[in-house]
């Protein structure tokens, strides 16, 4: 691949801890890959590393035809010759500076004030350009940090848990802001997030990390419905993703189509067309025959495929007309007389059926 | 009043804030980021003079820019002239003398920039000493400004230092305090008052400007 971001490095700190990374990014184009995983498993070293705040012990970093870093040639080069864009965590926008001097911080003196005008105007900031940061929403310095990253024209634009300075409600709102003002820039997007709906709403392709090393790495969805190892399915949790679409909100209610069926799921904060559908298989409940009216709003008729035995849940996979996984205990299990072929009901109750919006389609 | 002490201590003052600034940026930069394991003890190294008796300062100065010092007889080869009891002799202590009072407050200025802040402004491509000239120096400035201001006061005020490296020459190396202690020693208690009167003043002037300007003045050493 000519084209690509090759990345294979290892990175040792003085305590102890070793971070090992492996991946590849179309260095073209628009893609947004998520680098995914709990908590102090390295993801923030990677992306410190890809822009030459640290420097790896081991490995290569190839950027197309360029070398970023080679241990084995002594080859480092410094931030600013990489011409990367970096959204740091809580945006560390400079707070002795206006708006307009941050997004147009750096650049050189022969260039002109109309673009950082159009700059301002594409992401909303005119009103604001005068202001200082501290007077600024957390939106609003979202799209100063942005901007500002955005105004160098990077061939490579890192963003480190770009939402996780907001509160909860916010955080849903921007995420979606967010989306939009990625898909418009024409630059490869690399996320770090350890939140799930961030990774699915945000992300094309998938890159899971746990304790310093790449687990798994594919398109999303991809990721999520084939944990390759326990390891992976712990950290990605959801165990039914479906894509799916919203035809109707009712009063709070969405109906949202999967595969052949219809379910019925709390409406997403926006509307939006397309969702991915998220179903937890602790959440789905089994039962023989649909007799008796119950508050839960979804029952889908489902065929058992195969039964997988774990401790102390049982998998079972189903077809409810889009594949879907249950977990169930073991004397569940037996009193059901569960069994490949065996007819059941799913029941899912509205609320236990989550939805993450995405506006463009779903690749993979 | 001895006019020309005074303007001898202010000339002073400036040169050795000036100097400081010029060297203790740099040296207060480096000391505020590096991991070195051996950084404490540069620290202690600085904060020398601030427990050293001036007169032990002074006469190790005295050791080692005489003309018996490797130091004194290169500078007399390169200026014909010795450095003892002249002005830049007592330059070159006050710079000393003053050092910890400069850049103690440059460091710990330094530490409390926000380190992304800095990053931020590498990976937008702006060189190193351009992002700290329109970074880090911008945001530390209160504690820069702290340290020029200490280090100017720290040096009007010496005394120890000057009486043994650079005597009593007037216009030389005779300072205000000096002066001060001369008029005593001669029982000209009206003359001492007027020149400690005047010194007292400026200094009160100085520090209630700077505290004025900004509320957190005197740190020390960043705790990391």
């Amino acid at each position: 691949m000519a084209d690509a971001l090759i990345a294979h490095f290892t990175k040792r700190f003085r305590d102890g801890a070793v971070i090992c990374a492996q991946l590849t990014q179309p260095a073209r184009g628009h893609t947004v890959t998520v680098l995914f995983g709990p908590s102090g498993c390295g993801k923030t070293t990677v992306l410190r590393c890809l822009a030459g705040l640290e420097r790896p012990e081991e490995g290569t970093i190839q950027f197309g035809s360029e070398t970023w870093f080679d241990a084995g040639r002594g080859i480092c080069l410094a931030p600013q010759q990489r011409g990367i864009g970096f959204v740091f965590q809580d945006y560390a926008l400079f707070p002795h500076l206006t708006v307009r001097g941050n997004v147009g911080f750096g650049l050189p003196a022969d260039s002109r004030d109309e673009d950082v005008n159009e700059m301002l105007q594409r992401f909303g900031l005119v009103e604001v350009a005068h202001q200082r940061p501290r007077q600024l929403s957390g939106g609003q310095q979202q799209r100063v940090a942005l901007a500002r990253a955005l105004m160098r024209r990077p061939r490579l634009l890192l963003l480190d848990e770009p939402l996780s300075a907001l509160d909860t409600t916010m955080r849903e709102e921007l995420r979606s802001e967010l989306r939009l003002l990625l898909s418009a820039c024409e630059v490869p997007v690399l996320l770090v997030t350890h939140d799930r709906d961030e990774a699915l709403a945000l992300g094309n392709e998938l890159v899971v990390m746990s304790g310093g090393t790449v687990r798994q790495s594919g398109p999303v969805l991809d990721v999520f419905n084939r944990p390759v190892d326990a390891e992976v399915a712990r950290i990605v949790r959801v165990e039914n993703l479906q894509p799916g679409r919203v035809t109707k909100v009712v009063d709070g209610l969405a109906t949202v189509e999967v595969g052949t069926v219809t379910l019925t799921a709390l409406a997403a904060p926006e509307e939006q067309d397309q969702v991915i559908v998220c179903i937890r298989g602790e959440d789905v409940i089994l039962q023989r025959e649909s007799n008796a009216t119950s508050s839960v709003r979804n029952r889908l008729a489902a065929r058992v495929i195969s039964v997988q035995a774990g401790s102390p849940l049982m998998r079972i996979e189903l077809d409810a007309g889009f594949p879907l996984f249950a977990f169930i205990t073991r004397p569940a299990c037996e009193e059901l007389e569960i069994a490949p072929g065996v007819e059941v009901v799913a029941l899912i109750k509205a609320p236990s059926v989550h939805l993450v919006s995405r506006s463009e389609g779903l690749r993979g | 009043m001895d006019w020309q002490a005074i303007g001898l201590s202010l000339r002073l003052s400036a040169c050795t804030m000036l100097i400081l600034l010029v060297f203790g940026l740099p040296l207060a930069y480096w000391l505020a980021g590096t991991r070195w394991r051996g950084r404490f003890l540069l620290e202690a190294i600085i904060a020398l003079p601030i427990v050293l008796p001036p007169t032990v300062l002074g006469f190790y100065v005295l050791m080692a820019i005489g003309p018996l010092s490797p130091l004194g007889q290169f500078y007399e080869s390169l200026f014909g002239s010795r450095l003892p009891f002249t002005f830049q002799g007592l330059l070159i202590a006050s710079v000393l003398y003053s050092l910890p009072f400069a850049v103690q407050p440059f460091t710990s200025a330094f530490a409390t920039v926000d380190r992304r802040l800095v990053e931020a402004s590498w990976c937008l491509g702006v060189s190193n000493l351009r992002t700290f000239f329109r970074i880090t120096l911008p945001l530390a400035w209160p504690g820069v400004v702290t340290g020029m201001v200490l280090s100017f006061a720290h040096t009007l005020g010496e005394f120890g230092v000057v009486l043994m490296i650079g005597g009593n020459i007037p216009g030389v190396t005779r300072t205000v305090s000096i002066s001060i202690y001369d008029e005593v020693q001669a029982l000209n208690y009206e003359a001492a008052n007027q020149t400690s009167l005047a010194l007292l003043l400026f200094s009160f002037t100085v520090l209630l400007v700077t505290y004025g300007l900004q509320r957190k003045v005197i740190q020390v050493w960043p705790t990391r």
